[in-house]
């Protein structure tokens, strides 16, 4: 988001009316209001429970990017980085969930957790059955705390493909969010950026400027490669009958031959250590203004591989 | 005045209004030393709303007029403090059913002090908050404490004890230090300045109270 207009407040509003001018295919906007709005899918269905997934405005494609066949149902988001109002998400369930319910997929972030607690209340007062995965991938934060005090990030990517398989096979939403809660403790981001000027790779910084928990001084991507694959390993451990789903994100400032070229170093590296099904390469979660990339590795068993094989292509990105 | 009907509770809501958007300079200034600036136009904007939109409509119940006001504050002023104030209206509003879970017209002492006990349960669940973190919860749990030990049968009453307990509340945030929200980013200068979140609680108890009081005087 760079425009400061005196419509800033209506941010989310023009930003979905201009995704539904490009693509009125894929997209319909569901719902306006000052600093929250919502983007729900050109032809919605209601035999299935309603993935709705929720953060800021401001970049893209998380989070309505990912309102499509596949993927999500519904999109609600706030104004510029900031979470959506209980009502937002309140009125996407109500538009969504009334035949097969609803299900909330949100980062952890206390303005999220906040409004979709509140929504989900209020959803269930109206008699509308309610889950909620909250995704806190981001290994670098709440070191040495429990795992469920991490931020998220773009791994929640994986976990919206993960949600929008289950509910097109038709699965019940309390099975579906039981499976998805798991996968979410099997999930892990980190993200690397490169310092030029001191020709310094660092990792695990933040996405508001916290600092890296870890810097190297070279510029060898293999290297890169290899120190990425030992540290979310060693968080995530997977173990024998798991597969690995591993997702990059390029950031801003990397261009999209320097996505694949990390590509190739970390899809050699990877296997090294671990058994892995799929690799993706793209543009995720446009967030940052550097050099760099997340990575996502998902460890998935058997069932899980089957509904991450498929590839699904969106207006920008094929996850 | 041992019942207090719609009509009442929803002209003591739109003076608890105009005092909250009297304080916006207030809070902001609070916020403005203590966190990040804008709780003051937040709490503005939500309560604005509510006195033009809600509190215009009428409503069959204490129920309907409660929940009503908290998702008017809700659907306004996003972010977490939303939330949090909109609990404070929708998180009691069982209180406000009978036995059968009939929604009442008009309710006394009992109900009032159960809606607001109830109201800070909801928000320390849903916030995480414990007592003592430096929030509006602060206040509020002073507030219900007053209230408890108020065995009068007068709502006016239970509410200014409300009111004073919740100031005992804002003045003992003074001496916490912040643990939750962005003000634990403000650790060191937050000393000595009460929690804005509590100050804004302060004003609704008070806000009642007095409007309660006009309402009284505009009867007889």
């Amino acid at each position: 988001m760079i425009w400061k207009t005196e419509h800033l407040d209506y941010f989310a509003r023009d930003c979905f009316n201009g995704m539904c001018a490009s693509r009125p295919d894929i997209w319909q906007v569901g719902y306006t209001q000052k600093n929250a709005a919502v983007l729900l899918k050109a032809k919605p269905t209601f035999d299935q429970f309603a993935v709705i997934v929720s953060g800021g405005a401001g970049n893209g494609p998380l989070f309505p990017g990912y309102v499509g066949e596949g993927l999500a149902d519904a999109a609600a988001v706030g104004g510029p980085y900031s979470a959506p109002n209980a009502y937002a998400i309140l009125e996407a369930g109500r538009m969504l969930g009334r035949k097969k319910g609803v299900l909330l997929l949100y980062n952890n972030f206390a303005g999220d957790y906040l409004n979709n607690d509140m929504a989900q209340e209020m959803l269930e007062t109206e008699g509308i059955a309610v889950e909620s995965v909250i995704v806190s991938d981001d290994v670098a934060t709440a070191l040495g705390e429990p795992k469920e005090n991490r931020s998220g990030r773009c791994g929640i990517a994986l976990l919206i493909k993960l949600a929008g398989a289950y509910a097109a096979a038709g699965m019940p939403l309390k099975e579906a969010a039981q499976k998805l809660r798991h996968a979410a403790t099997r999930l892990g981001t980190l993200s690397l950026h490169l310092d030029e000027a001191q020709s310094m790779v660092c990792y695990g910084g933040g996405i508001s400027g916290e600092p890296p928990i870890r810097t190297e001084t070279h510029m060898d991507v293999h290297k890169a490669a290899e120190e990425v694959c030992r540290m979310l390993l060693a968080d995530l451990q997977p173990t024998a009958d798991e597969k690995l789903f591993l997702m990059i994100n390029r950031l801003r400032m990397t261009s999209y031959a320097d996505g694949y070229v990390m590509a190739d170093a970390i899809s050699r590296e990877l296997p090294l250590h671990h058994d892995v099904a799929e690799v993706r390469c793209g543009v995720y979660s446009n967030v940052r203004d550097c050099y760099g990339y997340d990575f996502s590795i998902l460890c998935m068993d058997a069932e899980t591989c089957s509904y991450m094989s498929s590839r699904i292509q969106t207006d920008s990105f094929v996850i | 005045m041992k019942e207090i009907d719609v009509i009442s509770l929803q002209a003591a809501l739109l003076h608890t209004s105009r005092l909250i958007v009297e304080k916006e300079s207030f809070l902001t200034q609070l916020d403005n030393i203590v966190g990040d600036g804008d709780h003051g136009t937040g709490m503005r904007d939500g309560f604005l709303e509510l006195s033009q939109t809600a509190l215009q409509e009428s409503y069959a119940s204490l129920y309907d007029l409660v929940y009503a006001s908290g998702v008017s504050l809700v659907k306004t002023m996003g972010g977490a403090s939303g939330v949090i104030f909109g609990t404070l209206f929708i998180g009691g509003r069982n209180a406000f059913l009978d036995e059968a879970g009939t929604k009442l017209q008009s309710a006394g002492v009992c109900a009032f002090r159960s809606f607001f006990r109830q109201s800070a349960e909801s928000i320390a669940k849903r916030g995480r908050a414990k007592p003592n973190d430096r929030t509006m919860l602060d206040a509020l749990l002073h507030a219900v404490e007053a209230m408890d030990a108020y065995t009068g049968d007068d709502v006016q009453t239970l509410l200014y004890e409300g009111w004073q307990g919740a100031q005992r509340g804002v003045e003992a945030t003074k001496q916490m230090l912040p643990r939750m929200g962005r003000t634990k980013n403000f650790r060191d200068v937050a000393l000595g300045y009460p929690d804005p979140g509590a100050c804004s609680t302060a004003f609704i108890f008070q806000g009642l109270y007095e409007g309660l009081q006009n309402s009284e005087e505009n009867e007889f």
